[in-house]
């Protein structure tokens, strides 16, 4: 579904919800659940995600069945405002501050590991044992090492901008595995 | 509306990549959030990359990371990645490009004189069947006899023949020598061979050489032996449009 599909259907939606529609809810909750636990999930962990992205719904669909949402084909933002807003909620109540400095990686090292199943793991090797050896350590310095570009590019001898496109490359080679 | 079909574009791997590591500010982390809310292609796409950079770290908590060559890949494909990534520098694309204009420019040249040549052998291999044979009378001194007209119209091939009525001496070497009527020598011959039964000479020429006028074929006999002419003969032809 491409981004204008994407808001005629927010648009269609948020009209059917109004009109009291169940099935059309469930639609939207579809829709936007998993992308506000996602990002739930990175800034503020696996289990606060299930609040934040509960409250979030909760206060969208109060919002669309009341006919707050004045211009539906900008829902997307709606959405996101709403879940921001109950992320401060969720740091204020527990205390804590979100400021540059506590920002998170937005990988967490365990909160998802059971997401990363067998099946994608074994295509995921099998696409790094087709990697050419330079890919490899790439890779390797990047994402287990954690190094920047322009590390990288000295170590394996190339300049940032190479060493940027064949990692590029060589995770869109592991992509077509995982597809 | 704000444009987020725009920042499609934007969302390259690089930028995901710097949002999964932290590396944006909280500001264009709103940015890439937002769009991933209204796109869900970026928002899959992000997920994936995601996938990939955290299974890497687990196989290699795992010690499952090796570092060996495949032997499944082919040395072109390499080649193919290295030339690739050579492509993508303006200035080597911008290399070729003089390249190939030179290289391709004298060929098309080439190819264009290649034609020409090949036409220009065409024609010398092609036998000429419009070819006009003429046939010349032996005259001595003060003979009258008719004289042979030869159209002039352009470029036009044409065949004199003659024959040697007599041989003063046996094995005769034969020369000759054409002249205008200003008695000026415009061709000559050193060795004239006369072939068949009846010893026909040939000579071949072509109209565009010659103005109007009367021209004189004069054959020498010549003794190979010391070289003196013992005897000479006239034929007679007129170039007329």
């Amino acid at each position: 579904m491409d981004w204008q599909e994407s808001i005629e259907e927010d648009i269609r939606l948020a009209d059917e919800i109004r009109k009291g529609s169940s099935e059309a809810e469930a639609c939207l909750c579809e829709k936007y659940r998993p992308k506000i636990f996602y990002f739930a999930r990175t800034k503020a962990g696996y289990t606060a995600a299930e609040d934040i992205c509960q409250d979030t719904i909760t206060a969208l669909l109060g919002a669309v069945r009341n006919g707050r949402i004045r211009n539906p084909e900008k829902l997307f933002s709606y959405v996101y405002q709403i879940y921001r807003n109950k992320l401060a909620d969720y740091w204020r109540r527990t205390g804590k501050e979100m400021s540059l400095e506590c920002v998170e990686k937005k990988i967490p090292s365990q909160a998802h590991q059971e997401e990363v199943d067998m099946e994608f793991r074994q295509a995921l090797m099998e696409g790094w044992r087709e990697l050419r050896l330079p890919d490899k350590r790439l890779l390797y310095l990047k994402y287990v090492k954690g190094m920047r570009y322009e590390e990288i590019a000295g170590i394996l001898n190339m300049t940032v901008e190479v060493a940027r496109k064949r990692a590029q490359r060589a995770k869109e080679r592991i992509r077509s595995k995982l597809k | 509306m704000e444009n987020f079909v725009d920042y499609c574009k934007i969302m390259e791997d690089d930028l995901i990549e710097k949002y999964l590591l932290g590396e944006l500010s909280p500001d264009e982390e709103e940015i890439i959030e937002k769009h991933c809310f209204g796109c869900n292609q970026c928002f899959q796409r992000l997920r994936e990359i995601e996938a990939i950079i955290l299974a890497l770290k687990e196989e290699a908590k795992r010690g499952k990371l090796t570092f060996e060559e495949p032997l499944t890949l082919n040395p072109p494909f390499h080649l193919l990645e290295r030339v690739r990534s050579y492509i993508t520098s303006p200035v080597f694309a911008a290399a070729m490009a003089i390249l190939v204009i030179v290289l391709i420019y004298p060929a098309w040249r080439g190819m264009v004189s290649m034609s020409k040549l090949e036409t220009t052998l065409k024609e010398l291999r092609q036998p000429q069947v419009n070819v006009q044979s003429y046939s010349l009378q032996q005259t001595r001194a003060g003979e009258k006899v008719q004289i042979v007209q030869i159209p002039v119209m352009g470029r036009q091939p044409f065949l004199l023949h003659f024959n040697i009525l007599e041989e003063t001496i046996p094995n005769p070497r034969y020369a000759g020598e054409i002249l205008n009527q200003q008695g000026k020598v415009i061709w000559r011959g050193e060795n004239l061979k006369g072939l068949g039964e009846y010893e026909i000479f040939t000579i071949s020429g072509n109209t565009q050489f010659f103005e109007e006028g009367v021209y004189t074929l004069r054959v020498y006999e010549i003794n190979p032996e010391d070289n003196n002419v013992v005897d000479e003969f006239e034929f007679f032809f007129k170039m007329a449009k």
